[in-house]
């Protein structure tokens, strides 16, 4: 049972065993209608007024409930967009490399660009700062701006050589700290 | 003419590195290496044989934000060029401990009357 409806019953038990009392023990002289309405009417009215309080706190309580439940299920759907943000820029990294091992260089650098963006969406994202703010994502990120200037150095110049395994390699290390904090999400 | 700046930061750099006390590593450029403060900037030097077969050495200066802020490039004609070129040279011998291979291959010939493994027949 609620509280607040074990406080009703005690209030209309109180009211009605205060109002036999008092009509028991009305001399008869002042047994009048008058006497009775306003005896009933004060009686009334002094439960309606605790009846009312404890309907606000009723609401109140309800009201926070409802924020509660509200907040949980708002929290719930962002791990659920962050969880499909951090699929996508793994399906992009593998996409890349990908690309980068068949060595179609000029799609792997535009998927790389495309990851770039979308890490660059999670910085600006509070839901994503635990991950933003640890230096290994900040090292990735370093390393991921750099293959893209290399690659498109080399694209527009082949002397200027590239190492195409070691962009493999910061790529698998980006996706593996994607893919770890998509673990802790799911938790 | 290169800029004061850059000449202070190739100085400290120089003497970190020259020290073992600068952490340098590979990117993806063939030859180049990069230097990532803990604060986040990063510093990167290249050096390559570009189209016209010149020499070419160039450093760059990341941001926090992953943004090239300034960069130095000679090519092999420049006057400049012998600076940032030896700056890289420090910097290769540094990752690939050059001379601290050099001194154990010294102090091993110098210490030993035969040198060189003998495979056992």
């Amino acid at each position: 049972m609620n509280w607040y409806r074990f406080f009703t019953y005690i209030i209309l038990l109180i009211s009605f065993t205060t109002l036999a009392w008092v009509l028991w023990a009305l001399k008869p002289a002042d047994r009048t209608l008058v006497n009775y309405v306003s005896i009933i009417g004060s009686i009334a009215s002094t439960a309606g007024l605790f009846l009312a309080y404890i309907q606000i706190l009723t609401i109140k309580e309800e009201t926070q409930k409802t924020r509660a439940r509200l907040d949980a299920s708002i929290h719930q759907v962002q791990r659920v967009l962050m969880t499909a943000d951090l699929d996508r820029s793994v399906k992009i990294i593998q996409d890349a490399q990908n690309y980068l091992n068949q060595e179609k260089l000029e799609i792997a650098y535009v998927r790389m660009k495309d990851l770039r963006s979308l890490l660059l969406s999670f910085k600006g994202n509070a839901d994503f700062q635990k991950l933003t703010n640890q230096s290994l994502f900040h090292h990735y990120f370093t390393d991921l701006q750099i293959d893209l200037d290399n690659l498109k150095i080399y694209l527009l110049d082949h002397s200027r050589k590239i190492n195409l395994p070691r962009i493999l390699q910061h790529l698998e290390a980006f996706e593996v700290q994607l893919i770890d904090f998509e673990n802790e999400l799911k938790r | 003419m290169i800029p004061e700046h850059f000449k202070q930061l190739i100085q400290k750099l120089s003497e970190k590195t020259k020290a073992q006390c600068a952490h340098w590593t590979r990117t993806s450029g063939e030859n180049e290496y990069k230097l990532q403060l803990n604060g986040g900037e990063v510093i990167t030097i290249d050096k390559w044989l570009d189209k016209r077969q010149n020499y070419r050495v160039e450093m760059l200066v990341y941001n926090t934000e992953s943004e090239i802020v300034d960069r130095l490039t000679f090519t092999e004609h420049d006057q400049e060029f012998v600076v940032l070129d030896q700056f890289y040279d420090v910097v290769r011998r540094s990752f690939f401990k050059v001379d601290s291979t050099f001194q154990k291959i010294i102090q091993e010939i110098d210490n030993q009357d035969n040198v060189g493994f003998k495979p056992v027949t």
